[in-house]
């Protein structure tokens, strides 16, 4: 009987087959060592054990050319590193199985944190760049502002666990049934690790919350055991993270650490700035060249200084591997630069908004912007506008300087500012991930749409059809979305500054155009097949994405410190946008929403591997708990889509952080902040 | 007598339908858990089939403990009924609204729906919401064993830390709440915004003035749901007071409190020793001349 | 245990662990997939459900607790016209709310229209904090429950009247 919630696609967790197994994995209690023994008691009927052994030179899976072990063999990196698998026909017998499982560890000596071992680091990936303004010389000035800035790790809220479901049917065919952003890396490492041809492997994508992101290629590693495990089992396996698994050992944002230091002239204008930056990239990280480099990116192009200095490096720690989030490594980098600029007006004594205006890279981002304009000043001028940003923060400097209030029963306010950018398609000229558009339109007028891309919500796909029906002038009805990832489908890795529901945007947009071209010239009695790639975007010499698009951004964090009652309230979070094209304003409007709510939480909660352990996993602020949120887009009828998912992450934590620092008069450098922090951090004048 | 259900893993489950089969089996089953609304004990428990180690006697089906009566002078509510019931029954609106608005900041709407008003009480690792309000209510309770019956007010049920005791075999029965006796009331729970929980903190206060002088003042604070402070001797020198006090008066009273915070209190931490004392401020501040929420 | 119990307007009769929890007896005994469990704390929602008409969170009521009493599920209260007026608003607003937050939400806004609280946004807020999701806007979530409450609210106290003016 197969059970499942009734309509395709459906979650991992609601499906259940007769004679399905059920898997887990049995995890490392320590954080770093050696496997001294393992002892696996008599094992009841219909239960199996797998360990490194059993997939022997199979024992990994490949990312980005990176080795990734799928159970560890002698050496623990990681404390919850997977050590076995074992099956068993019920959920229980699984878990009294785990319970009597027996394994010696020789553990490492542990540091306190991943940030006191600066010297004896493994590092993966480094990076160094400079550059000088033409016929500048390097300055010999000193750095007038010195800082550093800490990001922790972050998950994201999300109600599902990661799992995957592989049916094992007739002549060894496996559906594999997961919920992935890379599905052609899912079938790829399936087809490695089982030697099962193409045409034998079958995956689907199961249903997701829509938060579900930031677990790129650990899919892939939950497909390759439970596939491995079904081909020598001959049976059907479920494979579902425990939300407590889920939370403490997937994927997360790396945490950073970055030191700035700049100087500045008369005029405002940069001198010089020089970043230096080290992510922790838990015990393995496959994307490090691009999560550098996306920084390095960022600190060349966001600022103008005559002299900019970038020196960066990605390192193992033995923590969990980090995943790519949202944002890739932006957010860190926007964290900490908005706050060395913000620090930085506020050791000048001059306006954060004007220093802005004076040292963003306006000529970059008028180049790649379709109007040509010098976005930020608009941006900002318009926040200025509906936030009274200048009135205030001078109000509230001046409150400061003053130390606090001497009067119980008061209020102490606090607003900061940030800028930042979201982008895609800046390399995609090098990219080695592409998506891809097949679009057939049959005699009968049915069109039918197979993208590689997977969209997050319903309502992206409403719009893809939107756009067919507008484009061919047939009813929505006739047109059908499917994802393909068979052979001939260009792999939808994870390009660099992603954006793949855009590119997919553009993609369906010439497919649809090219057909209604060709049905013009051809007539209908045939079927019409057009396919589109991610190339046939470049520029007729391949050196240039057409459809390159920035989003700009700014925000304005207000909040307010209750002496009374001690606590911290966000009164109210401003952000506008650049941002093109919109498809549909409420989801637009939602989606930076939830984003900036998931911001919030990452400055004000703690959510460290201890913590997570210790608190309950499941916080997400109920609706009695949410600041007032406004959201301004700037959006152009003649434009096109651009990304606008990931923007509040680099916007949101140093514009609030700023505000808090404001407030209890203190130079703040990491999140999270919480109030006892707040309020213990010495500077307050009740 | 219902027989006991047997969980295939280990526990009996006992449902009684009558307070005096539910006392028998306690008192034969003195390792037994009681289960009232569970939701303090599953929040406990994180394996998928919870795992009790002792038999549960479920007081949910018990009649004696789910009726709600009105008297003259208080309301009693058996320890069965849970805090969505209190919401909805008809005698709500006799109810002290001090204590109605804290029973609707209790949890959510499926938690208020399942925890009981008894269970509430006798949760001993964390000290609810209520406690504090019940207290400065003066409200009363019964409990009973197979053998005694014992009832009085609930502050003589509890501990130096504010903890309830139950003797051996003893189970919350009633719950009596004064109707009338005060006339201001003040409620604050925190947190506010978005900030965790851990930062949780509640004040309440209720009061009865005669034109400008207290007559009486109660007044109570919860930490984390850890510790429950009241300072009685604050309260008894407020009495006869005018409100709104002098500058003078205020700080008499807050060095008066606040050395009687130092002394007594074990505090978590300076951060929550100082909320407290900037929430008895706030009391003091208070014109007292309407009631709601301290802001 | 044997327990018997009312499921959906059907009379059901189970037998399973005394403490296994009901969103999972749900689940696994009676395949209504359509409630979700996550958190198992009581904390997120995703498994409301109503019992004798209240919402409760499922993983937080052990199987014990049903005997004799009155659940519904998401899968039994799509039958409902409130349920119909109360989607086609919510598809009115395109507000989508994801599977795992979609029936706390809905059982919230029920549980509300059907007590005596005044609609104003903080007694609205206060019903419907009990779910954690970021799947869809909060400041959406709140206009459209106004409006779906102020709708049935409106229909019910038509019936009442109805029902008065035919006695």
């Amino acid at each position: 009987m197969n059970i499942d919630s009734g309509d395709y696609p459906y979650y991992v967790s609601d499906i259940r087959r007769e004679e399905m197994l059920y898997a887990c994995f049995l995890r490392s209690h320590i954080t770093e060592g050696r496997i001294q023994s393992v002892k696996i008691p008599q094992l009841p009927k219909n239960v199996s054990v797998f360990s490194a052994k059993d997939f022997g030179k199979k024992n990994f899976i490949t990312v980005n050319n990176l080795k990734i072990p799928l159970l560890a063999d002698k050496e623990i990196r990681y404390r919850g590193e997977p050590i076995l698998l074992i099956t068993a026909p019920s959920s229980e017998t699984l878990k009294s199985v785990c319970e009597s499982v027996e394994i010696e560890y020789k553990e490492k000596e542990m540091l306190e944190s991943i940030f006191s071992d600066l010297n004896g680091k493994t590092v993966i990936y480094k990076t160094s760049c400079s550059q000088s303004a033409a016929g500048e010389q390097e300055d010999e000035e000193a750095p007038e502002v010195i800082s550093s800035f800490n990001t922790p790790v972050q998950e994201h809220f999300y109600p599902d666990s990661q799992g995957v479901f592989i049916e094992y049917g007739p002549s060894s065919k496996l559906k594999v049934i997961v919920s992935s952003e890379w599905p052609k890396h899912v079938k790829q490492t399936v087809m490695n690790i089982t030697e099962l041809p193409s045409e034998k492997v079958f995956v689907m994508l199961a249903k997701s919350s829509p938060t579900f992101d930031g677990k790129i290629w650990q899919p892939s590693i939950l497909a390759a055991v439970a596939s491995f495990a079904a081909i020598n089992l001959k049976k059907s396996i479920k494979l579902v993270l425990s939300k407590k698994e889920d939370i403490l050992y997937s994927g997360k944002r790396a945490p950073a650490l970055f030191f700035i230091d700049a100087c500045i002239g008369d005029s405002m204008k940069l001198h010089f700035l020089n970043f230096s930056f080290t992510y922790y990239c838990g015990a393995y990280f496959p994307f490090a060249k691009e999560m550098i480099e996306t920084t390095a990116f960022g600190a060349k192009y966001f600022y103008n200084a005559r002299s900019i200095k970038i020196r960066g490096e990605a390192c193992v720690s033995n923590t969990p591997p980090t995943d790519f989030f949202s944002g890739i490594s932006l957010p860190q980098f926007f964290f900490a630069a908005e706050m060395f600029i913000n620090r930085l007006a506020k050791q000048k004594e001059v306006s954060p908004l004007e220093l802005r205006l004076a040292n963003i890279n306006h000529a970059f981002f008028r180049s790649i912007n379709y109007e040509k304009k010098d976005i930020f000043p608009i941006l900002l001028a318009e926040l200025n506008n509906r936030c009274d940003f200048t009135r205030k923060h001078a109000a509230y400097e001046h409150m400061r300087k003053r130390g606090g209030t001497s009067f119980p029963g008061s209020v102490i306010r606090g607003i900061g500012l940030s800028t930042a950018f979201q982008a895609n398609g800046l390399n995609m000229h090098r990219g080695r991930f592409n998506q891809s558009v097949r679009m057939s339109l049959t005699p009968e007028n049915i069109v039918k749409v197979n993208v590689s891309s997977i969209p997050n919500s319903k309502r992206t796909r409403q719009i893809w059809k939107e756009s067919v029906s507008e484009i061919l002038n047939l009813p929505i009805r006739n047109v059908t979305i499917s994802y393909s990832f068979s052979d001939e489908t260009a792999s939808n890795g994870p390009t660099l500054l992603s954006g793949n529901i855009s590119t997919i945007n553009r993609l369906i947009k010439l497919c649809a155009e090219e057909i209604r071209s060709k049905a013009q010239t051809h007539g209908r009695e045939q079927t019409i097949t057009v396919e589109k790639v991610s190339s046939d975007l470049l520029s007729r010499n391949k050196k240039k994405f057409l459809y390159t698009s920035v989003t700009c951004a700014a925000a304005v964090a207000e909040i307010s410190l209750r002496f009374l009652t001690m606590e911290l309230i966000i009164d109210k979070i401003t952000v506008i946008l650049d941002c093109g094209y919109i498809n549909n304003e409420a989801v637009a409007r939602q989606k930076i929403e939830t984003a900036v709510i998931q911001s919030i939480l990452w400055v004000t909660r703690d959510e460290s591997y201890q913590n997570l352990i210790n608190e309950s996993l499941f916080y997400y602020p109920g609706i009695d708990r949410l600041p007032e949120i406004e959201i301004i887009f700037r959006s152009s009828e003649n434009g096109f889509e651009k990304g606008i998912g990931e923007i509040a992450y680099s916007l949101i934590p140093a514009a609030l952080l700023t505000a808090v620092g404001q407030a209890v008069n203190k130079d703040l450098k990491e999140i999270p902040i919480e109030n006892e922090k707040i309020f213990n951090l010495g500077e307050v004048d009740k | 007598m219902n027989a006991p259900h047997e969980n295939s893993r280990l526990s009996l489950v006992f449902t009684p339908e009558h307070l005096g089969e539910a006392l028998s089996l306690y008192a034969r089953n003195p390792g037994a858990i009681l289960y009232a609304g569970g939701t303090a004990l599953l929040s406990k428990q994180s394996e998928r089939l919870p795992i009790f180690g002792a038999p549960l006697i479920s007081l949910k089906r018990v009649e004696e403990l789910k009726t709600i009566r009105r008297y003259e002078n208080f309301i009693e509510f058996g320890a069965a009924v849970t805090l969505g019931d209190i919401l909805r029954c008809k005698e709500s609106r006799f109810l002290p609204p001090v204590f109605k608005t804290a029973v609707r900041a209790v949890g959510t709407p499926a938690v208020r729906n399942t925890a009981t008003i008894g269970g509430h009480l006798a949760v001993t690792e964390r000290k609810l919401l209520l406690l504090p309000i019940l207290l400065i209510l003066d409200a009363a309770v019964e409990v009973k064993s197979q053998t005694t019956t014992r009832s009085g007010e609930i502050k003589r049920f509890l501990d130096e830390k504010n903890g309830f005791i139950l003797q051996a075999n003893e189970i919350i029965t009633k719950i009596r709440i004064p109707t009338g006796r005060f006339n201001l009331w003040g409620f604050s729970a925190l947190p506010g915004s978005v900030i965790r929980s851990q930062d949780f903190f509640m004040s309440c206060f209720v009061a009865r003035k005669n034109r400008f002088l207290i007559e009486k003042i109660n007044f109570a604070f919860n930490i984390d749901g850890r510790l429950v402070i009241r300072i009685k001797q604050s309260e008894d020198r407020l009495i006869g007071k005018k409100f709104p006090l002098s500058a003078a008066e205020i700080r008499e009273e807050m060095r008066f409190f606040t050395s009687k915070i130092e002394g007594e209190l074990i505090a978590p931490s300076p951060y929550k020793k100082e909320r407290i004392i900037n929430a008895f401020r706030l009391i003091l501040t208070q014109d007292l001349t309407k009631s709601g929420l301290i802001e | 245990m044997i327990i018997r119990f009312t499921l959906n307007n059907e009379e059901k009769t189970v037998d399973v662990p005394a403490t296994k929890r009901v969103i999972d007896l749900l689940r696994e005994d009676f395949d209504l997939l359509r409630n979700k469990v996550s958190c198992y704390q009581g904390a997120c929602g995703s498994c409301s459900i109503l019992l004798d008409n209240c919402i409760v969170s499922s993983c937080s009521i052990l199987a014990f607790e049903l005997k004799g009493r009155t659940v519904v599920t998401a899968e039994g209260f799509m039958k409902t016209e409130e349920y119909q007026r109360i989607n086609h608003i919510f598809q009115k607003n395109q507000y989508d709310p994801c599977d795992f937050c979609r029936w706390g939400k809905i059982f919230a806004i029920h549980e509300f229209i059907h007590s005596e609280e005044h609609i104003d946004s903080d007694s609205l807020t206060r019903a419907l904090k009990g779910n954690q999701c970021n799947c869809s806007s909060p400041t959406l979530l709140l206009s459209v429950a106004e409006q779906i409450v102020k709708a049935e609210k409106k229909i019910n106290t038509g019936r009442k009247h109805e029902r008065t003016a035919r006695k």
